[in-house]
């Protein structure tokens, strides 16, 4: 008979079924028990010693009730009864096996390691202290006759068991299917139990002479009962803890997730890589209602997928990819995340299009003139540095409008500004998208033209300059301004931006230099003459320190007499190598690099002590540049020149021209009058180049008006210039004021200004500019003269 | 808002050959489209190489066709000949119109002499009545 219908007979007509579905249904509860308790006690945090003795001892009254059960329903013999020594020897066996083997699983997780032939060999090891447990127990079975066994049956028992434990012991390790560990081991035990019985064969024989002590069916239903009451218990305590555990975890969740949604930031929470719980900013991010999220693989929510592991080490930046094809820049942070005992991952989702956005819109307003919306000077040296780069040919224009102040002073700067957009829109229509426009700062702009020969970039800028020379109406009125513009070629004019800009630059100011609206090529003298200017430079700030400089002195004749009325106090610096430099040269320097007011302050002490020796109706004229007037030093300055020299005021007559008019026409007027209080005259110098009306004149206190030679030349032949001419001196005589020709040059000159009611001459008729001793020479003739004049009246 | 005239003349840099007439033609339509749409009247002559345009309207609107002009690069050596206030439009009945016709006159007219930066005797009233009077025949035939 196989072993297989041998057990059929054994469980169907051997046993009861009562005592039967007890065994199984004891020995089935035992494991799930512990499983339970396993599964729970992972959890939280125990004393580890004894919740593995409880639960051994739990699971072993369990295990050896199955047996006892079983023995006790087994009909075969029913007077059997079981020697009390085997059947406690029995019980502490398997408690101890199971502790102790219980105890390598300790071991194992302290490694944090548990392979599954760890497991394996577990299991098998419970396995055969099962059946040790069962044979010592048989071994205790008192009944009248002799107990052999079939081997057939005991070999199925003890592989199919073993194999079972092996089994139920590798699946434990993780996933779903070990919770079908403690079904397999309960089985496993089964299998040893009644594969061994039914292998059994009594055989008739007298009872032992000595029987031991033994428990009857009866006495043994007490330590069963017990055993049964233990492992009831347990359970109850199991469901407890459960239900305890989950209460909490659902709690925490809850709390969790109530933060989450209060949170901004899109938060995940995540375990083994699935998504729990999706909060609502993080639904709203991905366009998804939360329920939806929830179940889904994170990794994949995210590109690169691999980011959310990478979060974990410090913020990562990634795109969120939505289900619509969008793909949403974030930032993404994760921590690990303890809930309900549980290893969990903490997402946080920040969206950054905001940010991007605002960062993009900043790096726009940081490159971009707000007035033109063109290129800003920093925008377009990056790009001019870009271009460059590469080595490649390009061609850099700067323009630079001219008579832009002009324009800006009397329309107002939102005629101004209207007036910038304009030119730049007439740049911009001729470079179309040849070429890129940046405003550089104030009327400065600058185009870059990528691949463009020196040809086509001089055909650009004719055009330019042509566009620009069309007047501008702006507000109703009509604005005539121009462009200068300078052209460099890289790489040949210069393969850095810096060198490029520069020697555009020094273009561009060639071409205001020969008379503005017009374009230049930079070309190599034109370092020679920023050279040349850097040398005169260094040359006039030592003649300031040395006082190099000379006073000259042009004499000044009355009209009525033609006798000799004072002179004009001119600079003039010899230079040991240069020679006489002209004053049209270094005064402009000196005024431009602030050198003006210190030779302007000497040249007033100069003159004014040698004028003290001049006859006392004699007068002195002494320029003062616009640099010197805007300084708030100037009245104190000639107060104590005056003081020093002891020139009576009277005798003074200090120049303005009327460029220095135009700065700043309040301040100008309290320090003319200022210095009209000390006594001094003032004279207007070069009237009629400049911009003021006389009508504009009664503000300031001039005492003299100096008309401009240009005014003088050819006045004798042209009728509206000696109209100019007249005009200005009758104007000026009932305004109060002296007034005086300059550049007269012949005789016919001086008698028509004369006649126009010009009171005061000065030209090279009457004596060039000439050192101090001429005029000492001049003074001392005029006063004998004087003096024989005296003698014969 | 208060009226006013703008007159500038031009060279013709249209490039020269068998589309001139139809580009000018182009350039007249388009203006009188823009013209009508900022209520501004006005006149466009051409003689060989040379524009000369007659714009009556409101001072903000001249300004924008004006700078519109000065970025044409149809347009070269534009020259402002007058931009003043004025009582009443004279070309008040064409938004754009284009004349060449001399009107059956020979010889040189004001508008030649405009046209080569000379004021007539008489100023711009001159001038305008001139074109009036080139115009005569033109809108006769139409």
């Amino acid at each position: 008979m196989n072993p297989i219908a041998r057990l059929a007979t054994c469980v169907t007509a051997e046993h009861a079924p009562a005592a039967l579905g007890l065994a199984v249904a004891l020995c089935l509860a035992a494991f799930l028990v512990d499983h339970g308790l396993g599964h729970l006690l992972h959890t939280v945090p125990h004393r580890e010693r004894l919740w593995r003795w409880a639960r051994a001892a739990v699971l072993g009254l369990g295990v050896w009730a199955t047996h006892f059960v079983s023995m006790i329903g087994y009909t075969v013999a029913t007077d059997a009864s079981h020697a009390v020594f085997h059947t406690l020897a029995s019980l502490a066996l398997i408690i101890v096996a199971f502790g102790w083997i219980k105890g390598w699983q300790k071991g194992a997780h302290a490694r944090e390691v548990i392979s599954g032939s760890h497991r394996a060999r577990q299991g098998l090891t419970a396995g055969a202290a099962v059946v040790i447990m069962h044979y010592v127990g048989m071994a205790g079975w008192q009944l009248p006759g002799r107990v052999t066994w079939e081997l057939p049956g005991v070999a199925v028992s003890l592989v199919g068991g073993l194999a079972l434990f092996a089994a139920a012991g590798r699946i434990s390790v993780a996933g779903r299917a070990r919770h079908a560990a403690p079904v397999l081991a309960a089985v496993g035990v089964a299998v040893i139990h009644y594969f061994s019985m039914s292998a059994l064969v009594v055989l008739p024989a007298p009872p032992p002479a000595d029987p031991p002590l033994a428990f009857t069916a009866e006495t043994l239903a007490i330590p069963i009962a017990l055993a049964v009451a233990a492992v009831l218990a347990a359970a109850v305590f199991a469901c407890w803890l459960l239900l305890a555990r989950h209460r909490q975890r659902m709690a925490e969740r809850q709390r969790l997730l109530t933060f989450a949604n209060l949170a901004l930031e899109g938060l995940l929470i995540c375990h083994e890589g699935t998504i729990l719980n999706a909060n609502r900013s993080v639904a709203d991010l991905a366009a998804e209602p939360e329920v939806v999220l929830r179940g889904r693989a994170v990794a994949n929510m995210f590109d690169p997928p691999a980011a959310v592991a990478a979060a974990l080490e410090g913020e990562v930046d990634a795109k969120l990819l939505r289900s619509d094809q969008m793909r949403i820049p974030v930032r993404l942070l994760a921590k690990h995340l303890s809930m309900g005992g549980r290893a969990h991952l903490l997402l946080a989702v920040r969206d950054q299009r905001e940010r991007l956005r605002a960062e993009a819109e900043l790096r726009a307003m940081a490159e971009t003139d707000p007035l033109t919306g063109l290129d800003n000077r920093r925008a377009f040296t990056v790009r001019l540095g870009e271009a460059l780069d590469h080595d490649a040919p390009a061609a850099l224009l700067i323009i630079d409008l001219d008579g832009f102040k002009t324009v800006n002073d009397t329309l107002g700067h939102g005629a101004g500004d209207l007036l910038l957009t304009r030119a730049a829109g007439r740049i911009a229509a001729v470079i179309g998208d040849e070429g890129r426009l940046a405003r550089l700062g104030g009327d400065e702009f600058a185009v870059l033209l990528p691949g463009k020969d020196a040809r086509a970039a001089e055909a650009l800028a004719a055009s330019i300059v042509e566009r620009l020379s069309y007047p501008f109406l702006v507000n109703a009125q009509v604005c005539d301004i121009g462009a200068s513009v300078g052209i460099a070629m890289a790489p040949e004019n210069g393969a850095k931006p810096s060198t490029l800009v520069r020697n555009a630059d020094l273009a561009m100011y060639a071409a205001k230099d020969s008379g503005r609206s017009c374009w230049m090529r930079f070309d190599e003298h034109m370092h020679g003459r920023v050279q040349e200017r850097r040398s005169l430079e260094l040359d006039l700030r030592r003649a300031v320190a040395r006082r190099e400089f000379e006073v000259h002195f042009q004499p000044l004749h009355l009209a009525s007499d033609g006798s000799w009325s004072g002179a004009e106090a001119l600079v003039r610096w010899p230079h040991a190598l240069r020679g006489l430099v002209s004053p049209a040269l270094f005064v402009p320097l000196a005024e431009e690099i602030g050198l003006i007011g210190e030779i302007g302050q000497w040249v007033l002490a100069q003159a004014a002590s040698e004028a003290k020796a001049w006859p006392e109706h004699t007068h002195l004229a002494v320029n003062i540049s616009p640099r010197q007037l805007a300084d708030p030093g100037l009245v104190d300055r000639v107060a104590t020149v005056l003081a020093d020299t002891l020139l009576p005021p009277s005798r003074l007559e200090l120049e303005v021209t009327e460029s220095a008019l135009l700065a700043d026409e309040e301040h100008t007027r309290i320090v003319l009058t200022q210095l009209r209080d000390l006594g001094v005259g003032l004279a207007l110098d070069d009237f009629g180049t400049g911009f003021s009306s006389l009508s504009a004149l009664h503000r300031y206190p001039f005492t003299r008006l100096k008309i401009d030679r240009s005014f003088i030349a050819g006045c004798t032949e042209d009728d509206s210039r000696a109209g100019v001419v007249r005009t200005i001196a009758v104007l000026a005589q009932t305004l109060g004021m002296a007034v005086t020709a300059e550049g007269i040059e012949t005789g016919e000159q001086r008698e028509f200004v004369s006649a126009l009611g010009c009171q005061t001459l000065q030209g090279y008729l009457f004596g060039r500019p000439m050192p101090a001793a001429d005029i000492r020479r001049l003074a001392r003739g005029q006063r004998r003269h004087l003096q024989l004049a005296e003698g014969a009246a | 808002m208060s009226l006013f005239r703008l007159i500038y003349r031009s060279e013709d840099r249209l490039p020269p050959g068998s589309g001139h007439v139809e580009a000018l033609a182009a350039i007249v339509e388009a203006a009188g489209h823009r013209n009508r749409h900022l209520g501004i009247s006005g006149v466009l002559v051409h003689r060989p190489g040379r524009f000369l345009q007659v714009l009556e309207g409101p001072a903000p609107a001249l300004e924008q066709v004006f700078e519109h002009i000065c970025r044409d690069p149809r347009h070269g050596a534009i020259a402002l000949m007058e931009f003043t206030p004025v009582d009443h439009a004279r070309f008040s009945d064409w938004t754009m119109v284009l004349s060449d016709a001399r009107g059956g006159q020979t010889g040189i007219d004001a508008i030649d002499l405009a046209l080569n930066g000379i004021a007539s005797k008489g100023g711009s009233d001159t001038l305008i009545e001139a074109i009036q009077q080139a115009l005569v025949p033109n809108s006769k035939a139409a």
